[in-house]
């Protein structure tokens, strides 16, 4: 058997050591190799001084990894980050801005900052407070510090990358250097994040001797722990309106069964949804612009492009092709950004109508982004499933009924029996804790979801901590989702305390907040006895006045000062006994 | 004795004097009945529960409950009322009921669709408005029906 040499001639060993460890080698699997590599590294680095090799000194310049994600896209890239880091010789270190100490970050030679926007201009909920600190007239000196940051955010929104910008120019007014400029994405930062995260490593990198083909391995890797970023496409088994047909709202539990096994996820992970468009807008938009519906435009326009969005970059690009006099006429007197309010591109094509080419009209789109939902099922009482709880989004504006993308794709051409791609995103700041422990979940409407999927792995495992809920939604008769099992979950004692807020059930509209502060006794006496508190749904109303809730609840039963109740409730968060996964 | 009465007795004979469980029952928010035995009581409180029969195909499917709600029937002596009365029921039909207010032969006001978490304030309401409910329903004795044209 004359399998070829894989170690070179000039490899450090003996003839004999060599042709043996070629033999090996070359009938080993990848994976084989692959735990090879990594068991002689860690053998390695578990007994420091005992190889001394003459390679240059590696992974030692430290790179510091600051990330403030809100959806997890910037935490992920910050990983990316770390693990394109350790391959170009850094030492490099995830921290979480939520849980940055602020006098910590002088002592950091070189930061890469990850930051999303979220909504009109905040930061991620989570880093509400470090943010406030950074910004703050306390913020320590940054001299000393290189650093560089990526931005995350939104065109469709005003405050594009807000946060990112903001960080950017903060830093440097504290004296730090900017080693590269800064990126503002938007959502399809693939490409570009991972264009800018190589160069910016470049730019970074400590000076090396020459080269070394040292085989990078990345301890950082948590095996079992990735899940695949590859979609798979699943089968609609049950799609039912949880509503019932008096209520004006949709809300569909859509059953997904997959061919074999179900993506690896876990209770309080989102599963990305890869929605089409509305065919009906299809045609409007090449109706518009003159194009004629070919197959392979109708397709990309279908399913891999954005083609509701209206962005002032759009409006540019748009007025650039055309030369409309009159849309020119109305960006330069700053009129774009009050006239793209509740308009989308179609608005946009019929009110300055133009003939296109195909590549101009897509040049006015960006791709397709997936849409997240929090999964609502646990695999251990679901099995090879995944449940999702998708609310139809309708509205008019500007005399034209609109609807969102995703939602009234699953709502209105998704059926039983048909298919549609998706792939797990974790969410890695939202799980459940030690099945002893207590939790309080606060999830109206739609952010009920994820509480589904705790309840029934809870009921799976056994959990003997108490769980307490408190759901709300319209109407009691009319949208009380997943009611019947709420009411086994009551019975078998996996859920032990339900509370409600229906808000068209009386003049006065009572919401979760509401009833949380009624509780209150009750409420802070099970966090004091360690209980998690777990926020999901609206992030720009209801969990605010939820936190605040809490605030005055604490203030109100320990009887304590505003500033002390707050320090409390920023306590629990801290601790991560305060969670929230809003959107 | 009582064991040659009806079941309806012997739940009235065992209910406290009507009281039965409706205060843990009205406590239990995650459902829009009561147990049954205080179904029979609730009558002598003037109610008693419905389900809408038009929605009753689909509730299951929704993973829902029947759609349950009380009828609430008033019991107005000679079925006298002031007009500030009436307007006072007028309003609790259209905040705690189905919004229809609805006058019987038997000369007096009921409610339909009025749901359990909004039944406590539904009958402070009436109360506070100096009408009541006592007895307007089950086996009680009601206004008499007669024409009013005695020819």
């Amino acid at each position: 058997m004359s399998a070829a040499a894989l170690l070179p001639q000039t490899a450090p060993f003996g003839d004999d050591d060599r042709l043996n460890l070629d033999r090996v080698l070359s009938g080993a699997s990848a994976t084989q190799r692959a735990w090879l590599a990594g068991f002689l590294a860690g053998l390695d680095a578990g007994q420091t001084p005992a190889v001394r090799t003459d390679a240059p000194a590696r992974a030692t310049e430290p790179l510091t990894i600051l990330f403030a994600s809100e959806s997890g896209n910037a935490e992920r890239l910050a990983h990316d980050v770390a693990k394109l880091a350790r391959k170009g010789g850094f030492k490099p270190k995830v921290v979480d801005f939520a849980d940055l100490d602020l006098a910590d970050l002088p002592k950091q030679s070189r930061i890469v900052v990850v930051a999303s926007t979220w909504g009109e201009g905040e930061p991620p909920s989570r880093t509400t407070r470090a943010y406030a600190d950074l910004m703050s007239a306390a913020a320590p000196r940054l001299d000393g510090v290189t650093f560089a940051v990526l931005a995350l955010g939104d065109t469709a929104y005003a405050e594009f990358c807000a946060i990112g910008r903001a960080i950017d120019a903060r830093f440097a007014e504290l004296g730090a250097r900017r080693a590269v400029d800064r990126i503002d994405c938007d959502l399809d930062f693939e490409a570009p994040a991972a264009a800018w995260i190589k160069s910016t490593l470049e730019t970074l990198a400590p000076a090396r001797e020459g080269h070394d083909n040292v085989v990078a391995i990345d301890f950082g890797a948590r095996p079992g722990a990735e899940v695949s970023r590859e979609p798979v496409t699943a089968e609609v088994i049950e799609h039912v309106d949880l509503n019932s047909s008096r209520s004006d709202k949709e809300t569909v539990h859509l059953a997904l069964g997959f061919e074999g096994a179900a993506p690896a996820y876990e209770p309080g992970d989102s599963l990305e949804l890869f929605p089409e468009n509305d065919p009906a807008l299809v045609d409007a938009i090449l109706g518009a612009t003159g194009l004629s519906s070919s197959d392979g435009l109708r397709q990309a326009l279908s399913g891999e492009r954005d083609v509701t969005t209206l962005s002032l970059k759009t409006v540019d690009t748009f007025a650039a092709a055309t030369g409309d006099p009159q849309l020119r006429r109305l960006i330069d007197e700053g009129g774009a950004r009050a006239w793209i309010e509740g308009r989308q591109l179609v608005d946009l094509l019929e009110a300055f109508p133009a003939t296109l080419a195909p590549e101009q009209l897509q040049a006015l789109t960006r791709p397709l982004p997936p849409r997240a939902y929090s999964i609502a099922s646990s695999r251990k009482e679901v099995g090879e499933e995944a449940h999702l709880l998708v609310a139809a989004v309708r509205y008019e504006s500007h005399g034209r009924a609109r609807a969102g993308v995703a939602s009234t794709h699953v709502a209105d051409r998704l059926k039983a029996g048909g298919s549609v791609r998706v792939r797990v995103k974790p969410n890695r700041h939202f799980r459940l804790p030690d099945p002893s422990s207590d939790i309080i979940m606060v999830g109206p409407g739609t952010g009920v979801a994820p509480f589904r999927a705790f309840v029934q792995e809870r009921r799976a495992v056994g959990a003997t901590g108490r769980s307490w809920l408190f759901f709300g939604d319209r109407n009691f008769t009319h949208d009380f989702l997943y009611q019947l099992e709420w009411q086994d979950a009551l019975k078998d004692g996996s859920l032990s305390r339900i509370d409600l807020a229906f808000s068209r059930d009386t003049p006065e509209k009572v919401y979760v907040q509401h009833r949380l502060f009624e509780r209150r006794a009750e409420v802070v006496d099970w966090l004091e006895n360690g209980a998690r508190l777990y926020v999901c749904g609206d992030a720009k109303a209801m969990a605010k006045d939820v936190r605040a809730a809490l605030v005055a609840s604490y203030a109100d039963v320990k009887a304590l000062s505003g500033e002390a109740a707050e320090a409390a409730v920023a306590g629990l968060e801290r601790e991560k006994r305060y969670l929230q996964d809003v959107y | 004795m009582i064991k040659d009465l009806s079941r309806n007795e012997r739940i009235k004979e065992a209910s406290q004097y009507l009281r039965g469980t409706l205060a843990e029952g009205l406590g239990e928010v995650v459902t829009g009945a009561i147990v049954e035995d205080d179904q029979q009581l609730v009558k002598f409180h003037g109610m008693y529960l419905q389900d809408d029969r038009d929605l009753r195909a689909e509730r299951t499917k929704k993973k829902l409950e029947k759609a349950f709600a009380f009828m609430i029937r008033l019991r107005i002596p000679g079925g006298v009322c002031t007009p500030g009365q009436w307007l006072r029921m007028d309003r609790i039909a259209r905040d705690y009921a189905n919004g229809t207010l609805r006058l019987t032969t038997r000369q007096t006001f009921q409610f339909h669709g009025v749901i359990k978490s909004n039944l406590r304030t539904t009958m402070k309401a009436i109360d506070a408005a100096l009408l009541d409910t006592l007895a307007a329903c089950g086996d009680v004795n009601r206004n008499v029906l007669a024409s009013t044209n005695p020819h």
